[in-house]
């Protein structure tokens, strides 16, 4: 933990270095325009990474993001345009996101099936149902309360919703991964499962709820996206699955499970957008983009290794 | 204590080593059934279609289960193949009277690849899952750079060969039959015994004396020369290149690796179920097509039928349990401390 | 307890098995069944959850199931996803089943080609719509190359709004473009003709290039991070998408000229006032594809050309009026009832005249088919081959098209 929280410290210290040094790749940076697309675009990336970071955390591994972020999203529009009212449409779209958590957990907690095909198939599924429900339909327009929270009309005692709701998140999370029993209960998990057990923690009981827990994070991700862009695709969830896994990773967490921290997670949430940022700003092309943002990821995990973080 | 261990090993060893003939079995039972509901698919024609077309996703799955089995997880197999494909598209159109030279040289592109996942991952002690995260984006992006949109043409002495028949045999059934055999060989091999053996436990390899580090760059090497050849049939079964021709791998030689009965753990797992696996998952579109399967559900079809896979070996040992019973026979610790000890070396090898 | 427990799940396992396998029994369409009477036509989709598929497979399927149609074929449809394996494989299929007519969302241009020869060999119609094919056996009909119905000498999507971003901005200033999927033909050919515009002007900037993947969100997003590079940027040219664009202006509080497709939302701000134009791809092409191919195979091969042009839609800021119903009457052009990412070009009176709302958002049938006049005024000059087929019509050869095309200049065929 230790490690985790020096490689949290390091994240932190880049993203903040970083903005004046944004300079670099844009004569109009550091601007508030680029610190607010930051805190707006790394928020939707750190609520898919708490779930996904819980996840490897426990020594598992989430495919099934882009179904449940989907699931959210659609389902919240739905009801939304059915007629009920936007905060039992956003329970609903959650609770029938959190089914694919649900039944990953549950079959993840049950049998020793490898976590990386059950959640694929999972995922599978789950997008499956939702096209043939839909029939190929995509989400209907947001209820209006969502859309207010991005489309800058709205704010906080005089801040951006969204930073708002960045902080809350970032709090929120910490305080579940650090100070609660469940999420010591998952670092222990993730050390050793064998330990875990003989310490007297419910392994399953545990195991199960992190997946659950990391769907209804999925699914706020979707409810929210559904918000930004009041509307969404079937597939709005496909662009997140890959750098839901490389910003557990750049955040110092360790891909095997039993170190990391959320307070990294979020700093590499930022750290990511505000590079990609920095990268479209800069007008490469896009294959020499992708080049850079694979190097990044590989970067970060030389650092960590460097930081003396175990593997 | 020893008969706890015997069991142990005995029930982690004999449903994989039955895995071969499961996946085959399940494989042709769906390929039969398929010729029930649609008999013009038991043609020569159609089943040479059918081996041509599954051919990529059986090389790349082989080189997806080698890894699993060395306890690791390379998702680099969507950019090789996407890479190998552009840069083989391009460079024979080019100079089409050197097609074979070229296929050659993108094999051996495939080789430096891999070692540049191996070194990074057993020289620097990098987790896997990472690194191979890491190279598959900065793969794509080349691919992207080379060729910025689908093109270049495949001449066609090198897809005739490849999606043609070698007197009455499809070629592509000779290059599964050879790979399978390679398979085998290549585990029978001090390296392939040492590929498993670190997958296993591999702190007890390196304290056996395995050279780790060599082995799995090894490894990663023969799977990187296997997304490339992944890639060139890709190339015979489209005659054009794409600089996303090898996105839909990513997850689909899992999956294929998967329904070969592989354990996602290390240690164990079989090429030739791998292949078998692959062809399963593209005979169960064309069985739910034969069938008339509203189009909308064949996903949701596919997913079941990949969860159904996995209880099989739970199955199995369903079966043996039960005769165990039968010799009175308390196997209960040594289940409690198995079912322990995967559950530990999945979180481990992940 | 342990073995207990395995056997629970193994129960339950081969319940979900069961169910699967009822649910997918369940789901057997009544039309599948192996009345080999009629003969088959299949619609094969790319993949499916966004406006512009949906209302596409929504329209192909409620032409493909009029009255007439089905008392005559068996009508199916097949989707295919992004995967152009699983396309060849899905193709394969159904020449094996015997298929008449295939009507395609083809994934790839180039891709397919074995396979579509493999079935024009056993005597398959097929015809590609949106996208091309290259195969020379299959019929296309697509916008990318086609031209304004007022004047068909203006050709190119990506030329076209080019232009009419460079007139709005009077010539000089910053431009932004949010292009559609990396590494595909349809994005390369709207945006090389779009540069050959903007390079003709010395005033005009390029700032900053995105890929919004013909996706709202992504769109959205990609150009909220470019927008906040470029505060100063004066327009924005955009392929699919860009009613994502629109939204990320709005929320930076710009109101900038912006160029784009069909979606309800950039038409409906342009009838509010917002400088731009809509234009772009109509997935009313779905649905002209299976007449066309209907009017194949009842008169013949030689019934119809073989490379068919779309007209490009022209919505401007004048010209941006709303549907007091579901029907474009008037010259109005979107639905208030839709939404944002709705795609308005379901309609093509000349040739689709049955369309409606309806069909487009269900696919319900249409009740009677009107017969296809003509197409012979929507044939795709010769000189545009090389973009859809990837070479030229015998007789011509690649080069530099100045006359009868504007912009003069581009690359194309030209006679020998």
């Amino acid at each position: 933990m230790g490690t985790a929280g020096g490689q949290a410290a390091l994240m932190w210290a880049l993203v903040i270095l970083l903005v004046p040094l944004s300079r670099v790749f844009s004569s109009n940076f550091p601007s508030a325009a680029m610190v607010n697309s930051t805190i707006m675009l790394g928020l939707f990336l750190a609520i898919v990474a708490f779930g996904q970071g819980l996840v490897i955390l426990s020594g598992g591994i989430d495919l099934s993001v882009p179904a449940a972020i989907a699931l959210g999203a659609f389902f919240t529009g739905f009801f939304a345009n059915e007629g009920f009212p936007t905060p039992l449409a956003v329970g609903l779209g959650l609770l029938i996101s959190s089914l694919v958590g649900l039944i990953n957990g549950i079959i993840v907690c049950s049998t020793n099936f490898p976590p990386f095909i059950v959640t694929l198939a999972v995922g599978t599924i789950g997008a499956a149902l939702l096209l043939g429900v839909s029939q190929g339909q995509p989400g209907q327009n947001s209820p209006p309360e969502l859309v207010a929270l991005f489309n800058g009309e709205l704010n906080v005692l005089g801040a951006a919703p969204s930073l708002v709701m960045l902080i809350a998140v970032l709090m929120l999370g910490y305080l579940i991964q650090s100070r609660t029993t469940f999420g010591r209960s998952v670092y222990a998990i993730g050390n050793s499962m064998k330990a875990a057990r003989i310490a007297g923690i419910r392994v399953k009981f545990s195991t199960f709820l992190v997946y659950w827990v990391a769907g209804i994070a999925y699914g706020l991700a979707g409810v929210l996206l559904l918000g930004y862009g009041s509307g969404s695709d079937l597939n709005i969830g496909n662009s997140w699955l890959l750098p839901s896994i490389a910003v557990v990773v750049v955040g110092g967490s360790s891909i095997s499970g039993g170190t990391g921290n959320y307070s990294g997670t979020v700093a590499a949430a930022l750290l990511i957008t505000l590079l990609s940022i920095d990268i479209s700003a800069a007008g490469f092309p896009e294959g020499v983009k992708q080049i850079l943002y694979g190097a990044i990821v590989l970067l970060a995990l030389l650092l960590s290794k460097i930081g003396g973080g175990r593997r | 204590m020893n008969l706890q261990e015997s069991t142990g090993l005995h029930r982690r060893l004999a449903p994989r080593a039955k895995a071969p003939y499961i996946a085959a079995a399940v494989f042709f039972v769906l390929y039969g059934l398929l010729i029930v509901v649609s008999p013009v698919a038991g043609s020569a024609f159609l089943i040479n279609n059918f081996v041509v077309l599954m051919s990529p996703l059986a090389i790349a799955a082989v080189g997806t289960t080698l890894i699993l089995v060395l306890g690791g997880f390379d998702l680099s197999v969507a950019g090789t193949i996407s890479l190998a494909n552009v840069v083989a598209a391009t460079a024979m159109q080019r100079s089409p009277e050197n097609i074979w030279l070229i296929a050659l040289g993108v094999i051996a592109m495939g080789a430096l690849i891999g070692m540049i996942n191996g070194l990074l991952v057993s020289i620097l002690n990098l987790p896997s899952l990472g690194v191979t995260l890491a190279t598959n984006i900065v793969l794509a992006g080349i691919a992207l750079v080379i060729m910025p949109a689908p093109g270049g043409r495949v001449p066609v002495e090198f897809t005739s060969v490849l999606t043609g028949m070698l007197g009455s045999v499809p070629f592509a059934a000779i290059v599964l039959l050879g790979l399978g055999a390679f398979w085998v060989a290549l585990m029978k091999t001090r390296t392939g015994m040492s590929i498993a053996a670190i997958g296993g436990d591999a702190t007890a390899a390196k304290l056996s004396g395995i050279p780790v580090r060599r082995v799995s760059t090894v490894a990663y090497v023969i799977a990187g020369m296997l997304y490339s050849v992944a890639g060139l049939y890709l190339c015979g079964l489209t005659a054009t290149g794409s600089p996303a021709a090898g996105s839909s791998f990513l997850l689909t030689a899992f999956t294929a690796a998967a329904l070969g009965l592989v354990s996602f753990k290390g240690g164990r797992g079989s090429g030739v179920a791998a292949i078998f696996g692959a062809g399963t998952i593209l005979v169960i579109p064309k069985f739910l097509f034969a069938l008339g399967i509203a189009d909308f559900w064949v996903g949701a079809c596919q997913g079941l039928i990949v969860l159904i896979a996995l209880t099989i070996p739970s199955i199995g040992r369903l079966t043996r349990h039960a005769a165990r019973k039968d010799a009175g026979r308390n196997t209960r610790g040594s289940q409690l401390a198995a079912s322990t000890e995967g559950l530990e070396k999945q979180k481990l090898h992940i | 307890m342990n073995f207990k427990k395995k056997l629970t799940l193994v129960g339950a396992m081969a319940a979900v098995a069961a169910f699967a396998l009822s649910g997918c029994s369940a789901a057997v369409s009544p039309s599948g069944g192996a009345d080999g009477a009629k003969e088959k036509i299949f619609v094969n989709l790319s993949y499916s959850g966004n406006n512009w598929q949906d209302e596409g497979a929504n329209l192909a399927m409620a032409v493909a199931q009029a009255p007439e149609v089905a008392a005559k074929y068996d009508v199916k449809k097949v989707i295919s996803g992004s995967d152009p394996q699983k396309q060849i494989s899905d193709l394969q299929s159904m020449i094996a089943s015997g298929a008449k007519l295939i009507v395609l969302y083809p994934i790839s241009p180039t891709a397919l080609n074995p396979v579509i020869q493999q079935g024009c060999d056993a005597g398959v119609t097929f015809v590609a719509y949106d996208g091309t094919v290259e195969a020379p056996c299959a019929w296309n009909i697509s916008y990318i190359t086609g031209a304004r119905t007022e004047d068909p000498e203006q050709a190119f999507f990506g030329a076209q709004t080019a232009q009419a971003l460079v007139d709005l901005l009077g010539g000089t200033g910053e431009v932004m473009m949010n292009r559609g999927v990396a590494g595909t033909s349809t994005d390369t050919v709207h945006y090389d003709t779009a540069m050959s515009v903007f390079n003709q002007y010395p005033g005009i900037k390029v700032v900053n290039e995105f890929y919004g993947n013909w996706d709202s969100s992504v769109s959205q997003q990609e150009a909220t991070k470019a927008l906040a590079a470029h505060p100063g940027v004066d327009g924005i040219w955009s392929q699919a998408g860009e009613d994502g664009v629109v939204k990320a202006l709005e929320a930076a509080g710009m109101e900038i000229p912006v160029t784009g497709e069909n979606s309800n939302y950039l038409r409906q701000k342009l009838s509010e006032g917002w400088p731009g134009v809509s234009s772009g791809s109509a997935p009313a092409q779905g649905a002209v594809a299976v007449k066309l191919g209907l009017k194949i195979l009842a008169d013949g091969a030689d019934s119809v050309p073989k490379d068919i042009e779309m007209p490009l839609p022209w919505v401007t800021t004048e010209t941006a009026k709303v549907c007091p119903a579901a029907e474009f009457v008037d010259g109005c052009n979107f639905f208030a009832q839709a939404d944002d990412s709705f795609v308005t070009e379901i309609f093509e009176k000349s040739v689709l005249p049955e369309s409606s709302y309806t069909a487009a958002t269900t696919g319900a049938a249409v009740s009677a088919l009107q017969a296809l006049p003509s197409m012979d005024t929507l044939a795709q000059p010769a000189s545009r081959r090389i973009y859809t087929r990837g070479v030229c019509d015998a007789g011509w050869t690649t080069g530099p098209v100045e006359k009868g095309q504007v912009p003069a200049g581009l690359p194309g065929c030209v006679k020998k």
